[in-house]
């Protein structure tokens, strides 16, 4: 049985049915991360040992007649960016923590809690500062699709570990588009929830205001799955909302008919042509499942982006503020440069961006969302760009190109809206579009993308 | 040009990292043009528009 190629659904039920133990299936993981590894920086570390000794523990469970989850034996991976107890994550940096976390992030706990093992901590944007998957200390991601492209950013890693059949599911973060653009580009499904829903509590945060902890996967069940099990209250973050988590996967088979997908014409016309074909194609799916496409407007999507970067910039900048003016030579020039910006930024525009942020989204709810269930855009406004082309360090290019890359991304952090990102049916180099649900509309993002992914079948990069 | 701040000062919690001129060249437009948009929002905002409205909207939301 090659698990590679498997759904964590399905491989937790072949390893329960012991059709596959759990050492097998996290040797092949490993495997498959060793090899895709050289083609495309997937990984910080391989937590070899670690992970297989994980493994044989969950088999030993099994024996017993113990299933701890509904991911028991699951070899699993995320981004380098969350404490677990005993480690430093690298941050995607030169700085990092002085001491090892004395316990471990709430999400990955509770994925590990339902039975998953973490074999690898993955690439990421240093910081998670950037959403192209260029990072000048650990080297820049390569796309598995095709190398000489980027990964999108910052959760690199995980989207090419999942798109490469590593694994089947992977955390990742999201602050203007973070787990969106790399799933996206690496031709998988993410899910960046309601601001509120998932907790962040040992997670690196960037920007509070903004940062959203979310799953990436090649399967829709996967991903109902995952925020299943990492969101809702948290004693350790109290900005989690205490509503109830619904049960995601069982919501998934719900009809999409009549579900009215918003899409902004004038919005999406921003995106290169061959984008809005893909675009367009992808929509033509979801109607043929029985979702009906309507007309909406974001009005003023400009002035709501330079809000967000008005709530994120002086975030990042007082966080980042000690490192900085003691350790400005160990960051990467990009992320420095941008860095630097939020500094000059008045605590008066800084407020009047936080202040503003419900006003604007009632406005949006009651304007965008009346008549609509959800909202489509493109997730990258162009066709990926290589490596090359964006390489553009801490220069005069940045915030243009990296605004380019953000355009359709970043604004929702500010709405704090969830957003599915979907891949579009295969076409050699990979995109996506996003799906932008009412707030705590998850469940609704999951069953169009469920019923989408009946048509249009995930497919894994063969890179190595 | 030196700084983008209206008071002509350097901002106090850069310390002593220096951002060069010619990046400050680019950070001086850009902060404007943001500066601009939060004047324009905040002239329309609610005296009473606060950080917590936002988390009251999230939750006001019936599912």
């Amino acid at each position: 049985m090659d698990t590679t190629t498997l759904a964590a659904v399905d491989l937790a039920a072949a390893i329960r049915d012991k059709k596959v133990s759990s050492v097998e299936a996290t040797k092949a993981a490993l495997a498959r991360l060793e090899a895709v590894h050289g083609a495309t920086n997937a990984v910080v570390t391989l937590e070899t040992d670690r992970a297989l000794a994980a493994a044989a523990e969950a088999d030993a469970a099994l024996a017993r007649g113990e299933v701890r989850g509904p991911l028991h034996g699951v070899p699993l991976a995320h981004k380098d960016m969350f404490d677990r107890t005993g480690k430093i994550a690298s941050w995607g940096a030169k700085i990092r923590r002085a001491a090892p976390a004395k316990s471990t992030a709430t999400p990955i706990a509770r994925l590990e809690a339902a039975g998953s093992h973490q074999i690898a901590a993955l690439h990421l944007t240093e910081f998670a500062f950037g959403p192209t998957g260029h990072n000048y200390i650990l080297g820049h991601a390569r796309n598995p699709w095709d190398t000489t492209r980027i990964t999108g950013g910052s959760s690199s890693g995980s989207a090419i570990s999942v798109a490469t059949g590593a694994v089947p599911l992977a955390l990742g973060s999201d602050t203007a588009g973070s787990l969106r653009l790399p799933a996206a580009a690496c031709g998988v499904y993410s899910l960046k929830g309601t601001w509120t829903r998932v907790s962040r509590a040992g997670a690196m945060p960037l920007s509070p205001a903004l940062d959203c902890v979310g799953p990436l996967a090649r399967d829709v069940r996967d991903l109902a799955l995952a925020m299943k099990l990492i969101s809702g209250a948290d004693g350790r973050d109290g900005g989690v909302s205490a509503r109830p988590v619904p049960d995601y996967p069982a919501l998934l088979g719900r009809p999409v008919a009549g579900l009215r997908i918003g899409v902004d014409e004038k919005l999406v016309s921003e995106a290169d042509s061959s984008v809005q074909k893909r675009f367009e194609t992808a929509l033509r799916v979801l109607e043929k499942a029985g979702a009906r496409r309507v007309s909406v407007t974001f009005k003023n999507w400009r002035e709501i982006d330079h809000l967000t970067q008005l709530a994120q910039l002086p975030e990042v900048a007082s966080a980042h503020g000690a490192f900085l003016r003691t350790r400005a030579a160990d960051y990467g020039p990009q992320v420095r440069a941008r860095i630097e910006y939020g500094h000059y930024i008045s605590a008066a525009d800084h407020q009047t961006a936080i202040r503003a942020r419900g006003t604007i989204l009632a406005r949006v709810l009651a304007e965008t969302y009346a008549d609509c269930d959800v909202t489509a855009l493109p997730t990258f406004a162009d066709p990926l760009p290589t490596i090359a082309e964006l390489d553009v360090g801490g220069g005069p290019k940045l915030m243009a190109a990296m605004a380019r890359v953000i355009l359709f991304t970043r604004p929702v952090n500010y709405l704090g809206l969830p957003a599915l990102t979907i891949p579009y049916p295969h076409d050699g180099v990979p995109n996506g579009f996003q799906l932008i649900g009412r707030p705590f509309a998850e469940s609704v993002l999951l069953r169009l993308a469920a019923a989408y992914q009946k048509d249009v079948k995930p497919e894994i990069a063969k890179v190595a | 040009m030196t700084s983008p701040t209206p008071s002509g000062q350097r901002p106090v919690s850069l310390g002593d990292h220096q951002v060069p001129d010619e990046r400050i060249a680019l950070i001086a437009p850009h902060i404007a043009m943001l500066a601009e948009t939060a004047r324009a929002v905040g002239d329309r905002l609610p005296l009473e528009a606060d950080a917590t409205d936002m988390v009251a909207v999230l939750e006001g939301e019936v599912e």
